[in-house]
């Protein structure tokens, strides 16, 4: 037996296995807590997506006057963690294994998360910390440490955070980039070039400097998502019959399983959950590092934005993908193709606009990939530096993903990054969550401050540390 | 009335409860009993509100006023 067979069999099997009683702690916090804090704020990612919106798209220009981080910018970085291969194979996989109706629950997780991500985000700012390089850094590491004055809880945090991105879910972005790449262009050796592109790329930017990050992400990521969107309502044109279809399958098979699948409804409900968290990331912490880079007036901004954030992610990328996917024809015909992943959109795809569908798949994957590649190195990045601020560790971080990426695109295949990436993202959820909950008085103090500059008519609200009733830890926001 | 301390020890206690009350939920995944995973979660959703009620009461408590309302 080769060390890929033991890898991808006994090992993935062991990860499996934890997973499933990971997910079973995590599925708990994750959805219980989301339900609460949407009922404590009242419902505002859906309620006061005009403003979310608006604030997301604000602070274009912004970015270009300073060295720092603009909210237009760290939103787009986040949408480039945000919007990866999940986007694409994680809906394809979805609808495989869970049925048309995993994209429902993943609606309706999005949603719920989106509030999760707002009270996660509005905490790393209220805790954020600005390093010596004269950048805000933040995220669950530092909300941990200063919220609760314990350093070894933020490590733990912190550790298991790069654990979860900067290894499983590169090492997941870069698999399957690679894969769809290798099936669209086919010659010898194919995935270790496109390991060597992949790492290459990604090197060249990550020894660029954070700034550099943020301008590259700032101008992909929008292009990016609108392309898909658009390619993915051209996709659907072919099939427009199906499109009506598509959307009455999502529905329909909310509370059935389609009789190819088999099993019972817990399984749609848990791959919409897993699917979706895996995409949009809400809970996860994740996005979180990110936000707290912004330079922001007030918290609550940023939580505002990506809040947003997630349900752009599910709501629109991810929904057009099942779309497509779907308008293909009856569950049953799709489910007869006996493909997953990026592979079955490809098949769909270029069933009705011909090869070149494969190659334009292979790229949107590439491009997402990488652009979530940046994302996740950008938190593995302020993450290390939590742990010791020496630029030893920012090197040794971008060395370390370096490798993960290219060692991850020469890896055919995607169990054992999926089994790993699973299982350390279900542990952070868990503590992310957790960690949240017990500071969450912040946030709603944060917020009412918010609001109540807001019904005074001041336009732009800052915010002021006074306006938390136990500022400990809190070292910005004089 | 409840204090501070009471709270926490709370809030420790119904928090064990809900990871335990998670393990169920994972058993039943795993054994593909997809249907019954629904009893050990519903249980652990009631378990995460009683919970948060605490969280929410000891910071009342210890800011010596609830948050104000939005």
């Amino acid at each position: 037996m080769s060390i890929m067979d033991t890898l991808n069999g006994e090992i993935s099997d062991m990860f499996w296995f934890v997973d499933d009683y990971f997910w079973g702690i995590s599925f708990v916090f994750l959805i219980g807590l989301g339900i609460i804090f949407t009922v404590k704020l009242k419902g505002l990612q859906i309620l006061k997506i005009k403003e979310t919106s608006s604030l997301a798209l604000s602070g274009v220009a912004d970015g270009r006057k300073t060295s720092k981080i603009s909210s237009f910018e760290a939103f787009c970085i986040g949408m480039g963690a945000r919007i990866g291969v999940g986007n694409i194979a994680g809906v394809a996989t979805a609808i495989m294994m869970g049925g048309p109706g995993a994209v429902f629950w993943m609606w309706i997780f999005a949603i719920i998360g989106s509030a999760s991500s707002f009270m996660e985000s509005t905490l790393a700012q209220i805790y954020k910390e600005k390093k010596e390089d004269g950048h805000f850094y933040g995220g669950p590491a530092y909300y941990a440490m200063k919220g609760f004055g314990s350093r070894r809880l933020g490590i733990i945090a912190a550790v298991l955070l790069v654990l979860t991105f900067g290894v499983g879910f590169i090492g997941v972005q870069s698999c399957n980039a690679s894969n769809a790449l290798c099936g669209a262009f086919e010659f010898e050796n194919n995935n270790l070039v496109f390991a060597l592109i992949i790492a290459g790329l990604a090197g060249i930017i990550l020894f660029k400097g954070l700034k550099a990050v943020a301008k590259f992400s700032a101008k992909v990521v929008p292009a990016m998502a609108v392309l898909w969107v658009v390619f993915a309502i051209i996709a659907m044109c072919f099939n427009i019959d199906g499109v009506v279809n598509a959307v009455s399958m999502i529905f329909s098979y909310a509370f059935t399983v389609p009789s190819a699948l088999g099993g019972a409804v817990g399984t749609i409900i848990v791959t919409g959950l897993k699917r979706g968290v895996f995409s949009n990331e809400a809970g996860l912490g994740s996005v979180a590092n990110i936000a707290a880079t912004a330079n922001v007036k007030h918290p609550v901004k940023q939580g505002m934005i990506q809040s947003f954030g997630v349900l752009v992610d599910t709501l629109l990328v991810c929904t057009t993908t099942a779309l497509v996917v779907l308008s293909y024809g009856n569950y049953s015909e799709i489910y007869a193709l006996g493909l997953k992943g990026a592979n079955l959109v490809q098949a769909i795809t270029s069933a009705s606009m011909g090869d070149i569908a494969n190659y334009i798949i292979a790229l949107f994957m590439f491009v997402f990939a990488f652009t979530s590649l940046i994302g996740y190195y950008t938190m593995s990045e302020a993450n290390a530096r939590f742990v010791k601020d020496s630029k030893k560790n920012v090197l040794a971080i971008r060395i370390l993903v370096v490798i993960v990426a290219f060692c991850a695109a020469c890896v055919t295949d995607v169990t054992i990054m999926d089994a790993f990436s699973d299982t350390f993202m279900a542990a952070m959820a868990a503590v992310n969550m957790i960690i949240v909950a017990l500071l969450s008085r912040k946030v709603f103090e944060a917020y009412a401050d918010y609001r109540k500059q807001k019904k005074a008519g001041i336009e732009e609200p800052e915010f002021h540390k006074s306006a938390l009733s136990d500022a400990t830890g809190v070292t910005e926001w004089e | 009335m409840v204090t501070v301390d009471q709270c926490s020890k709370a809030i420790k206690v119904l928090g064990i409860a809900v990871v335990i009350v998670g393990i169920f939920t994972g058993y039943f995944f795993h054994k593909g009993d997809n249907n019954m995973m629904f009893i050990p979660l519903l249980i652990g959703f009631a378990l995460i509100f009683v919970m948060y009620y605490f969280i929410d009461k000891r910071a009342e408590l210890v800011a010596g006023k609830k948050v104000d309302k939005y």
